[in-house]
């Protein structure tokens, strides 16, 4: 175990009185009580949903039509939609997954409900392209299969088909590695509860763990294997979502930066949602404790990084079509900036490069109020940047007669405003009975990042300095910890 | 801990001789090769100082990356990584040679641009930014800023009282300073130094690409000498753990690698643009690059994916350190296959005229689609549709020779001289000659050369201070690093 750790490191655990009891307690207790303000926004975002729902039902009944799409924008705000909850989604398994590679202890507070996140956001995603088929209940025949339809094979020179796999193997592992990891606390939860009921449906969520060493030895081992295979699935998933652009010939979309940008763009808002939800859940649940401020000036961190490096890939396409001579290219980006879509590319400017900048400077890092504004505005620039992606290169295509303006239908707005209703909805369910965060996990940086443990330390060096400092507390340090 | 590395006469003198090996290499190609102005020499050396000034500035980078996200376990080889910029002082003033060469029109690496007749041919936009002066302008900045500030960070970075939290900070306030500066720097570098010599192509990715080739030369030179100053007794305290991470870096950044390789690779291949693929099948074309472009992805790529992927592998010193010594050589060859093939089989400048003539179609077409009431001339309609006939028919020419360099450059010469006789002068010189275009002796005289250079400004800037820092707040757990999984 890595029991020393520099004390130029902050606590990951704030709080002298804690101890394994109390982080198990302060952890389940949300699981054990309805909070107040909970059932109102539950109304809220379940209506939300039914809203989702019911304009997916116009949609299927109406027909594509009842979106805002003309000859010329074929796509519009399905594909940014789609765009938008695939990065959105893309936080949890990076937290998970790279984050432990690199040795981030941070990521133990926050993995569980970023991974709860993306698998929400990846359910949100997958909607849009599987309602934009027009006839859903065509739906399996994007799967390729021999069929009696002739030799009618999915076409698998497409990204789109890529994509299908991408997606659906990405959500397969998240969902996994996100499951996985809760047996063990679904069992902690199991084990405090009172009801008969209770117990009986959280062992079963727990398949009946009970902990043994062989337990932990298989789950620590299929955690690895899951990283390792998501580490790779994080990057291709927005990757291919990126070739669905650049494969193709359109004018701002086939370029060769499209894959890593579009993964870092995806790093970047994914990483604002999560800002977003825990600042309220660590508010609302007295979590403050284990999602510090020191949690949340790391993840601004990777917020200015990310969106310096989305920054940097805007202003090295711009300069390569100015710099290509490519007369198309080049219009196309004019047209993005100062075009008849110029407002949108002005919000994903100042929300995507210009506000994250304030990061580098450590006040704003640590400002809650600030964080949790600029988290909106990053998930705001974002939905813009694949709106304008995709819009603006499609509304002015190659023959100025067929130019045209794209304006969304209220069955668009619904659609759109109905899926965040459908994500919050089963955030809300996850927070109220799910333990928002991983509580074996945070307990196994207990001995090396807590303010006990960091405190303990120093009265140790202090006793050994030769000054009295009494007993110890817990005893919680490693024998050969020096 | 407070050990200093020794620059001993012994390991100067291997240096020496790599280094005089090197020197014979660069005049041996001077002298046996003075086709094209000698462009054999020129891109050996273009290419090595390039290349090995990136692996220089990448070594700063790596660890200013590394005080920002509180890396503990780095501390033991801090040093060892940082001074792997000792080079970039070198490869700064080499820059320099090669752009004043390039203003005497001493070599034709930068031809399309620095000869004003070709530059005539090139879109407008492009013109403007290969301004030679303003090119020369761009270079200059670049090394003044890797050596000035590099030094500065490096500085910040050895403080002797790291453990006082202001002087921690200040590290921090230089290593983000130098990320900033670094990030804008090396992409616009690696158009300034690489990609304009075909200035024709255009890749967004490119300066990315670039940053992950050196990246991984980077973490190999970083593997291969703390394993060498542990062979000579040096650095007890790094273990397999490590040199473990390392390697995982390594690897990281080879599949990093091959994932920017694809993407370019795959997307201008699926677009078929010509524009793009351009690039692609004047190397392919060419059976020894074709032959290396292939090489080098499977050095880089698959091969440290089939060897190091594993656990055992990257923590046993032989196997990793084998690994290093291949994966060196392979993003050398990536470079070679950059450069090697413009500057050495020089083609007429008959592309930058297709180039032009697209253009004057392209806006032809546009001032119709406005309805824009002034013609265009006539008389250049035709001499448009001429060029692009012409270039039609020495693009059958290259296709039919099947790839045959010398055949394809001398086509191209006598159709660019037909095509464009009254318009391009002088272009009789630089056309039909092919100078050597392969992986020879003499480029891997020159590659040992610059590596006796590099290592020798490594061990010069290593011994001046102590191996490690012992005021690094995470050393301690630098000395307790031990990793746990994958």
């Amino acid at each position: 175990m890595h029991a020393y750790e520099s004390d130029f490191r902050e606590p990951l655990i704030n709080g002298l009185d804690k101890n394994y009891t109390k982080i198990t307690d302060d952890i389940v207790g949300p699981t054990e009580r309805t909070y107040k303000g909970w059932w109102p926004l539950m109304i809220i975002f379940g209506a939300l949903a039914g809203l989702f729902v019911f304009c997916l039902g116009w949609t299927v009944y109406y027909g594509i039509g009842a979106w805002g799409l003309n000859k010329t924008v074929d796509w519009a705000w399905d594909i940014t939609n789609f765009v938008w909850w695939i990065g959105i989604g893309h936080a949890g398994t990076l937290i998970s997954a790279i984050l432990l590679l690199f040795r981030q202890r941070f990521r133990t507070g926050i993995n569980r409900a970023a991974e709860a996140m993306t698998i929400f956001a990846v359910i949100c995603a997958g909607m849009f392209p599987v309602f934009h088929m027009g006839r859903v209940w065509m739906a399996f025949f994007i799967f390729p299969y021999p069929n009696t339809r002739g030799p009618l094979w999915v076409n698998f020179n497409s990204p789109l088909l890529w994509d299908v796999f991408a997606i659906s193997t990405y959500f397969t592992v998240s969902l996994l590695f996100w499951y996985s990891g809760l047996m063990p606390d679904f069992a902690t939860i199991r084990d405090r509860a009172n009801g008969k009921t209770r117990k009986w449906i959280y062992n079963i969520l727990s398949f009946g763990w009970t902990g043994t060493a062989k337990q932990w030895q298989r789950f620590e081992s299929l955690s690895l294997v899951l990283a390792g295979l998501s580490t790779p699935l994080v990057l291709s998933v927005h990757t291919i979502v990126s070739f669905d652009f650049a494969t193709s010939v359109i004018p701002g979309w086939h370029t060769t930066i499209f894959p890593p940008y579009f993964v870092a763009g995806a790093i970047f808002s994914g990483f604002a949602m999560v800002e977003t939800l825990m600042l309220i859940v660590r508010k609302v649940f007295n979590l403050e404790d284990y999602i510090t401020v020191n949690h949340i000036e790391s993840m601004n961190k990777i917020i200015v990084l990310t969106g310096s490096i989305v920054g940097i890939a805007y202003i090295t396409e711009m300069f390569i079509a100015w710099y290509s001579g490519y007369l198309y290219e080049q219009f196309a980006f004019y047209n993005r900036a100062l075009g008849k879509y110029w407002w949108a590319y002005a919000w994903m400017m100042s929300c995507n490069v210009l506000s994250p900048q304030l990061y580098w400077f450590k006040p704003f890092r640590r400002n809650l109020w600030i964080t949790f504004i600029l988290s909106i505005f990053v998930n705001i620039g974002m939905w813009f940047e694949r709106f304008v992606i995709i819009v603006t290169s499609l509304a002015d295509d190659f023959l100025p007669s067929s130019w045209n303006y794209f304006t969304p239908t209220w069955v668009d707005m619904g659609i759109y405003i109905g899926s965040i209703g459908l994500f919050m909805t089963l955030f809300l369910l996850f927070c109220r009975f799910f333990p928002v965060i991983a509580i074996a996990e945070v307990k196994s940086v207990f001995r090396t990042s807590s303010e006990v443990a960091k405190r303990e330390r120093a009265l140790k060096d202090e006793k050994q300095n030769g000054g009295f400092v009494g007993h110890t507390t817990f005893g919680i340090l490693d024998k050969d910890d020096k | 801990m407070t050990e200093r590395f020794e620059f001993t006469d012994g390991i100067k003198k291997t240096l020496y001789i790599l280094m005089v090996v090197g020197l014979v290499g660069l005049l041996g190609s001077f002298i046996l090769y003075p086709e094209n102005q000698h462009s054999r020499f020129w891109t050996n050396l273009l290419i090595n100082s390039y290349f090995f000034t990136g692996i220089g500035i990448f070594g700063i980078f790596f660890v200013a990356a590394n005080t920002l996200g509180y890396s503990g376990w780095i501390s033991v080889v801090k040093r060892v990584v940082m001074s792997l910029s000792g080079f970039v002082v070198v490869g700064a003033v080499l820059t320099l040679v090669i752009v004043g060469a390039s203003y005497a029109h001493l070599h034709n690496l930068y031809d399309h641009w620095m000869i004003e007749d070709h530059r005539k041919l090139l879109d407008v936009t492009k013109q403007t930014f290969y301004n030679p002066t303003f090119w020369a302008a761009r270079m200059v900045l670049y090394v003044v800023l890797w050596v000035v500030l590099g030094n500065r960070v490096v500085k910040a970075f050895s403080a002797k009282n790291m453990n006082d939290k202001a002087v921690y900070k200040w590290s921090k306030l230089w290593a983000a300073l130098w990320i900033l500066v670094f990030a804008v720097t090396e992409s616009f570098a690696s158009w300034d130094y690489v990609m304009c010599i075909d200035p024709h192509w255009y890749s967004t990715l490119f300066g990315w690409y670039n940053f992950a080739s050196y990246g991984c030369a980077a973490f190999a030179f970083s593997i291969l000498l703390v394993l060498f100053l542990k062979s000579r007794g040096y650095l007890a305290q790094v273990n397999e753990n490590h040199i473990h991470d390392l390697g995982k870096f390594m690897f990281g950044f080879s599949i990093f690698w091959t994932y920017l390789w694809f993407s370019q690779f795959m997307l201008q291949w699926y677009g078929n643009m010509p524009e793009d693929t351009n690039y692609w099948v004047k190397r392919f074309n060419v059976p020894t690059l074709k032959f290396t472009i292939f090489l080098a992805l499977a050095l880089n790529f698959l091969f440290p994916l089939l060897v190091i992927l594993k656990r055992g592998n990257k923590r046993n010193y032989k196997i990793i350190g084998f690994a290093s010594v291949v994966i060196i050589f392979g993003h050398y060859l990536d470079f070679f296959n950059m450069v090697a093939l413009e500057p050495n089989a020089v083609e007429t400048h008959h592309a930058a005229k297709h180039e032009a003539s697209i253009q004057k179609a392209d806006y032809t077409l546009l001032a119709e689609n406005k309805g824009a009431k002034e013609a265009v001339a006539a008389a250049e309609a035709v001499a448009t549709t001429e060029a692009v006939a012409a270039t039609d028919a020495a693009k059958e020419e290259v296709h039919a020779t099947e790839a045959h360099v010398e055949h394809a450059a001398e086509a191209h010469g006598e159709h660019a001289t037909e095509a464009h006789g009254e318009h391009t002068e002088g272009h009789g010189e630089h056309a039909a000659v092919t100078s050597y275009v392969g992986l020879g002796i003499f480029e891997l005289m020159v590659l040992a050369g610059f590596v006796g250079a590099f290592l020798f400004m490594f061990f010069n800037t290593l011994s001046k201070e102590p191996l490690i820092n012992e005021s690094d707040p995470y050393l301690k757990e630098s000395l307790r690093h031990h990793v746990e999984y994958a």
